[in-house]
Parts: C-alpha cells; sequence; structure tokens
C-alpha cells in the first residue's frame, strides 16, 4: 500500500478512528486528537507498517490504543515530575441524558470489557476483530465481552 | 435491555462524538505540541551542555620535562652535595 493509498484509506477511517481515540482516552477530546495525529504521523512516517494480517482498521486501531497507553504514560509521569495533578477533565460533550448514563456507566467497567464492548457496538466490529485489536485470544475476548455486557445492562438497569 | 437497544444506545454516542471530527492533519504540517516541546527542550539542554563544554577547557598541563615536585626540598639533606660531586685529587708537587 503506497502512501497516497494510505492517506486516502486514514480520511476515510478518520471519524471512526477518532471515536476509538476518545474512547482510549476517557472521551477527552484533546488528548484524542494528540494521539490520532500523533498515530497518522507513526503510519506515514513508517513506524507502525501494516503487515495485512488483519484489516487495515483493526490494525489501525491497535496502533491508536498502543499509542494512547504510552500518551497516558506519559502525561502521568509528567504530573509527577512537575509535582502536580492533571487538570480536572471537563464532562463528556453529550446532550443527551442516555447517552451520558451510558457513558458513565462504561466508566465503571474494567479497561478491558469497555475496549471490547466499544469495538463490538460502538464501532460495530465482531468480537474476533475486537480481540486483534486489543491483541489477546478470541476466547479472552468473549469473556471480557460477556461480563462487561452483563455489567454494563446491569448499571444501566439500575440508574 | 437487549442487544439492539445497546448497539442503538453506542451509535446515538458515536453519531454525537463524531458527528465533527478534527479535520485529519495526516499530511505531517503540525506534529503534536508535546512532542514539538520535547524537541525543544533536547535542543535547548545539548545548547547548553555545548557552552559548558566550551568555557570550562582544562588548563594546559606542565611538561613532564620541566615539572618538579613540590616535595623536592625533602630530599635535600646536609652534605648531600658529596654524592653528587666527584671530589678534587690535589696536585701532586713535581719531582726533581
Amino acid at each position: 500500500m503506497d502512501r497516497a493509498e494510505l492517506e486516502c484509506e486514514l480520511e476515510r477511517l478518520h471519524a471512526a478512528s477518532f471515536g476509538w481515540a476518545l474512547g482510549c482516552c476517557g472521551r477527552n477530546r484533546d488528548d484524542a486528537e494528540e494521539v490520532l495525529q500523533t498515530v497518522y504521523l507513526k503510519v506515514l512516517d513508517g513506524k507502525a507498517r501494516f503487515d495485512g494480517r488483519s484489516s487495515l482498521k483493526t490494525w489501525l486501531f491497535a496502533v491508536i490504543r498502543r499509542t494512547a497507553m504510552a500518551h497516558r504514560r506519559t502525561r502521568w509521569i509528567r504530573s509527577l515530575a512537575l509535582l502536580r495533578l492533571p487538570p480536572p477533565q471537563p464532562p463528556p460533550e453529550v446532550d443527551q441524558m442516555e447517552t451520558r448514563r451510558l457513558v458513565a456507566a462504561l466508566r465503571r467497567l474494567s479497561r478491558r470489557q469497555r475496549e471490547v464492548l466499544e469495538l463490538v457496538f460502538y464501532h460495530d466490529m465482531t468480537i474476533e476483530e475486537a480481540g486483534q485489536a486489543l491483541r489477546i485470544s478470541l476466547g479472552s475476548a468473549r469473556v471480557h465481552y460477556t461480563r462487561g455486557k452483563k455489567r454494563l445492562e446491569a448499571l444501566l438497569g439500575n440508574e | 435491555m437487549n442487544d439492539s437497544d445497546l448497539r442503538s444506545l453506542f451509535h446515538q454516542l458515536r453519531d454525537e462524538e463524531t458527528r465533527f471530527p478534527p479535520s485529519p492533519r495526516t499530511r505531517g504540517e503540525g506534529a503534536p505540541k508535546g512532542r514539538m516541546r520535547g524537541w525543544a527542550l533536547a535542543i535547548v539542554a545539548i545548547l547548553i551542555v555545548i557552552v559548558f563544554a566550551l568555557r570550562r577547557r582544562p588548563e594546559p598541563t606542565e611538561s613532564i620535562l620541566t615539572w618538579k615536585p613540590p616535595t623536592d626540598v625533602l630530599l635535600r639533606t646536609p652534605g648531600s652535595e658529596l654524592l653528587t660531586t666527584v671530589p678534587r685529587i690535589p696536585d701532586l708537587p713535581e719531582r726533581k
């Protein structure tokens, strides 16, 4: 895949990638933008290479997730080094009550459960694709999916 | 709540969040702010190290041939000149 083709694909997947970056960055838009920009540079500079073992979207989501984790670690270390706490995050920019409840409920799940559910329901991936994006086995992805969905339904039902 | 309700709720969230995504800056016209700041700090640090290295040049050292230890004086003892000079034999009187 040459650079022009890659740019075209990245632009096509941009909205979905941004949604996934938001999920990986605790729904902070600034962080998601920064992470996504870093990912695009990595991909276009050839630091992250698509090997064709999965779909481009799955691979790109895995790169976004890894980059977001590195970004989070850097921020944490920087906040320790400067001896100050990170600024409080603004509330999610969602207007409707239902989605606000969903975001609050998602925050109470474990990271893996939240990631699997977001990939399956938000990004319409299969559980297998979600497992590939998260670099975990299909069995493990299934367990996180089942437990996460059960917990999420309970949380949404109770609130 | 069944799967389709859950899916539609997630889709609603997706529509809200990705309705106005930021423009994709895929042409590399702007590196992330954090990375730029990191590069700037690294360059400044390197410049500071270079300036200090140039300013604190070691003083030129004395040649080993001309150097004398400061404790040399302790080796001078009374009568030591006898050990470093050859005694002169007085001239013999001429025989007649």
